[in-house]
């Protein structure tokens, strides 16, 4: 039940993204009328409101979930290839390599997140998309790793492994095949999840003033825009807030259901 | 007759919190073409350690195999094998078949995948072509409707079922020894029984020898032609099957013998061998069954070599040159 409404919020979210030039009013970045549009109420001509831009919340927050859920989605990709590999490679080789490699995931573990991004963002003089997918992706990866690499451990002492290796297959064959698809259900649920996640930092920062420059929208700036009017004009803040509360809901749903899916016990 | 497999001194350490433990301690033996050995000893006593340093399957470390051993098949030191040789040669040339089906296969890869994966592994062949072979395997084995067989997950078959998947999959590409090591036990008598009679059947097919490694001696009785029997890390008494049962010479036999109930007598209570194995890191000194031994005198605190008891018997214990034991 979970799993059909994260999958069919989740398939909403992607549908509105990929349309959004067909269903938006109006050019997310037009400034539709200086003087008599600015801050409007949600009406029928303008169903989310507009911002001190006299632009069109409703085009905005739906163009912002283009880069928003293109942002997360690259960015979780990103984490859970690199901590899907370091995971595997640390489970496998064991010994020294593997204490290596999950003290430094410990240590990317104990600083808060945001704090390594905020530092390596002001690096940039300009905030690029690529930029904030490779600092996102690349501070995401340390969870997954760790998982990753319990279940390689767990894995690589079953007997189906030794009997593998006892009728010839190679190292390389018995991680991908053997090993690899044990891995598959953790990390799809911890994908899942962190799409949410990414979604909320990537707002954050935007928030903070560090995410994708105006007039290109995101949700984050969105929210950025309003919030000097939270009193005066709250649905700035409120439309793309509520966009990003609704996409963070769709893939926890997502994630719990296919965690539940995936996992014979709790069949 | 020239040996395929041979075993020449073979010696496993474990490291361990307790000090070394010499599990495998100088075990020798040769497996002709077509024969079968079986190797039978308590839980314990290092067969299944034995079966796997064949493969060089123990995680070296904590196992050590000492350099001076030798594992010789078809003439080509397994032990000195490495990647590619050695992986050529598990599989092809000796596979093995592991005591618990329930966890030997893997649950999320289908039947058909399993066994295409070993053939695949050792020979260039078609995907289809690997399954054909699959499915003749696994009807050769007595699966019911092989082909629908193949799409099957482990999880939809029985125990026997299971393990005579394993078996198709160890014996898909035609190895010259098959190492069983205890392929029964988790299996019900009634099935046992099926798995073995299949055993000896394909070996007689396919040519092969094998080494089957049990702690049931009349598993060993239905099936070898030839028994070791294991103690302690060393053989203590090989013979054939003839000669083992109708002459033990090694009081542990005797004891093994003894112990194993009848079916066509009087109830009564079976002799059962006092005390345990002791562990290995502390064998101890001189014959190490002497603890337990109810003939050990002073003689037995030397250890023993294998003696030579007739033709092609052999005990490690000074009863065979003194027939009389102590002397008065």
């Amino acid at each position: 039940m979970r799993i059909r409404l994260g999958l069919a919020l989740v398939l909403a979210l992607v549908a509105l993204a990929l349309f959004a030039p067909l269903l938006a009013p109006y050019p997310p970045a037009a400034q539709l009328d200086l003087e008599t549009l600015r801050n409007v109420p949600p009406s029928v001509a303008h169903p989310f409101g507009t911002d001190p831009y006299s632009r069109d919340l409703l085009s905005r927050v739906l163009h912002g979930a283009r880069l928003s859920l293109t942002i997360a989605l690259l960015a979780v990709a990103l984490a859970v290839t690199v901590g899907t590999a370091i995971g595997l490679a640390s489970g496998w080789a064991g010994g020294l390599a593997d204490t290596v490699l999950m003290r430094l995931v410990d240590a990317g573990l104990a600083v808060p997140k945001i704090f390594i991004v905020l530092v390596v963002l002001a690096l940039w003089e300009k905030v690029t998309v690529v930029a904030l997918i490779a600092i996102l992706g690349g501070t995401g990866w340390f969870g997954v790793s760790r998982i990753v690499r319990a279940e390689v451990r767990a894995a690589r002492d079953r007997e189906y492994v030794a009997a593998a290796r006892a009728l010839g297959a190679s190292a390389r064959r018995v991680v991908l095949r053997h090993v690899l698809p044990n891995v598959a259900a953790p990390v799809i649920v911890i994908a899942a999840m962190g799409v949410g996640q990414v979604v909320l930092l990537e707002a954050g920062l935007a928030y903070l003033g560090v995410g994708v420059p105006q007039p290109t929208p995101s949700w984050g700036n969105i929210i950025a825009d309003g919030q000097h009017l939270l009193l005066t004009a709250p649905w700035v803040a409120t439309s793309a807030g509520l966009a990003v509360v609704v996409t963070v809901l769709a893939f926890s749903l997502l994630g719990d259901g296919l965690r539940e899916h995936l996992d014979p016990r709790t069949r | 007759m020239t040996a395929l497999l041979e075993v020449r001194d073979l010696r496993v350490t474990f490291r361990t919190a307790d000090g070394p433990a010499r599990a495998v301690d100088g075990v020798s033996f040769a497996l002709a073409a077509g024969e079968t050995l079986a190797l039978v000893g308590e839980s314990g006593s290092g067969k299944t350690v034995t079966a796997l340093a064949l493969l060089r399957l123990l995680a070296e470390p904590p196992a050590d195999v000492d350099p001076a051993s030798r594992v010789l098949f078809e003439g080509r030191d397994v032990l000195q094998l490495d990647g590619e040789a050695l992986r050529r040669v598990r599989g092809a040339g000796m596979a093995m078949v592991f005591q618990e089906p329930m966890t030997s296969l893997n649950p999320v890869l289908s039947i058909g995948l399993q066994i295409t994966e070993t053939v695949q592994a050792h020979e260039r062949v078609t995907r289809r072509g690997a399954r054909d072979r699959a499915a003749d395997m696994l009807a050769l084995v007595g699966l019911p409707d092989p082909r629908a067989a193949l799409g099957r997950y482990p999880h939809e078959l029985s125990g026997g079922m299971r393990q005579r998947v394993l078996l198709a999959m160890a014996l898909v590409c035609r190895p010259r020894v098959l190492i069983a090591d205890e392929p029964t036990t988790a299996l019900d008598v009634t099935v046992q029984a099926q798995i073995l009679e299949l055993l000896a059947e394909l070996r007689e097919r396919l040519g092969m020898a094998m080494l089957l490694i049990t702690h049931n001696l009349g598993i060993a009785a239905g099936i070898a032609d030839r028994i070791a029997v294991m103690y302690g890390g060393q053989l203590v008494e090989t013979a054939s099957r003839q000669t083992l049962f109708r002459e033990p010479r090694h009081p542990y036999t005797l004891g093994l013998l003894r112990a194993a109930p009848r079916l066509d007598g009087p109830a009564a209570p079976t002799p059962a061998i006092p005390g345990a194995v002791p562990p290995a890191t502390a064998w101890p000194t001189g014959c190490r069954f002497r603890p337990r031994c109810p003939h050990a005198w002073a003689r037995c605190e030397t250890a023993p070599p294998l003696l030579e008891a007739a033709t092609a018997q052999q005990a490690r214990c000074w009863l065979v040159e003194q027939p009389g034991g102590a002397p008065a």
